[in-house]
């Protein structure tokens, strides 16, 4: 959500008058957010493109409904595409290609070798751990560490009060950490719960 | 100072700079005293340096061109203005479907407006009394008197009629 207002703006005015071009410009600016959103709540290339494009072309049809006083563009977007995802979640068939399936995915664009084995390992970690999460809390941890979004943003998107938002996010750290953490660290936890306790 | 769940409920927020200065300084109060919160708080900021590191890398893919979009909004388009009249037409069947059953709805229900009044409307008595016969005829008045309301309706109302000749 960190694009210029203005040129936002002066791209959606050129949508609404009519000029191709202009979806075009929209495209370019918000299509790799919402693409990376997608794939972070579905956790599929193909299904990701899918649901990105479904959004894109609710979004050009309905441009004329997007209300600027109300959200920021990237905001209604977000929220197109978020619904989508959940309308996919309900048939469910994106927890069958993860997870039963498992794609190998490509890696991403990074510059040194050992800078891109490291952040792929990472990459796949995170990406395991998110696939543990409930639909809801992957949403907040994507919204949140992968789009930079405040508490008040991801509510908006997410339709729930800026609370919930933040609970949801405490929720998914809590899970993450028992995932994410090494088996050394859980041994010590372990190990510092028993003495604790007793 | 603060609790141990209070403490844990913030910590998040603590880690992002997002706290009150008040609430800030009490949770950072309770992570000074804590052994156990302050353990926490360490798993909760290295998780957070992690996800703020690699979250931006997931689906850091190519994204579908535009192209394939666009065709894919003319497209539906098309469609959409095709499927316009057979919308209308479902619309239609419908309304006259709801229209169909609202009599088998109503019959359902108990019809109090068909109730007779429970005060029947008094009667009007009609006495003839002969005033004068001639050769070509009689003349006949009428004298109608009101009669008090019967309990129940009559079922039938019969009339004595006068003939002439």
């Amino acid at each position: 959500m960190n694009q210029q207002p203005d040129e936002m703006a002066e791209v959606i005015h050129q949508c609404l008058a009519g000029d191709q071009s202009g979806f075009e410009a929209l495209y370019a600016l918000c299509a790799p957010s919402i693409y990376r959103l997608c794939y972070g709540l579905l956790m599929n290339r193909q299904d990701a493109e899918d649901i990105m494009q479904e959004a894109f072309v609710y979004g050009f049809k309905n441009l004329h409904r997007y209300d600027e006083s109300r959200a920021s563009f990237k905001t209604w977007l977000y929220t197109i595409a978020l619904s989508r995802c959940r309308n996919l979640y309900r048939r469910g068939r994106w927890w069958n290609i993860a997870g039963l399936l498992s794609l190998d995915l490509p890696a991403p664009h990074t510059d040194a070798p050992e800078a891109r084995l490291a952040d792929r390992d990472a990459k796949a970690a995170i990406e395991h751990a998110l696939s543990a999460l409930s639909p809801r809390l992957r949403e907040a941890v994507v919204l949140r560490y992968g789009h930079n979004l405040t508490f008040r943003e991801m509510a908006d998107v997410i339709g729930c009060p800026q609370k919930t938002a933040e609970s949801r996010v405490r929720l998914a750290h809590e899970q993450l950490r028992s995932v994410l953490q090494p088996a050394s660290e859980n041994l010590l936890d372990a190990l510092l719960g028993v003495e604790l306790s007793s | 100072m603060i609790s141990c769940k209070q403490c844990q409920k913030h910590v998040i927020g603590y880690i992002n700079h997002e706290l009150s200065p008040k609430l800030r300084d009490q949770v950072a109060k309770h992570l000074d005293q804590c052994e156990f919160c302050y353990s926490l708080y360490l798993q909760h900021k290295r998780i957070t340096n992690e996800l703020n590191r690699v979250m931006p890398l997931v689906g850091n893919y190519r994204p579908p061109s535009f192209e394939r979009v666009w065709n894919a909004t003319r497209l539906d388009a098309a469609r959409r203005t095709s499927n316009y009249y057979p919308l209308r037409y479902g619309m239609a069947m419908v309304a006259i479907t709801v229209l169909l059953l609202i009599p088998f709805a109503l019959g359902r229900t108990n019809q109090v407006l068909a109730d007779p009044p429970t005060q029947p409307a008094p009667l009007l008595r009609l006495t003839p009394n002969v005033t004068a016969a001639t050769d070509e005829g009689i003349s006949v008045a009428f004298e109608i008197s009101q009669t008090p309301a019967p309990a129940k309706m009559p079922s039938t109302l019969t009339l004595n009629a006068i003939s002439t000749p």
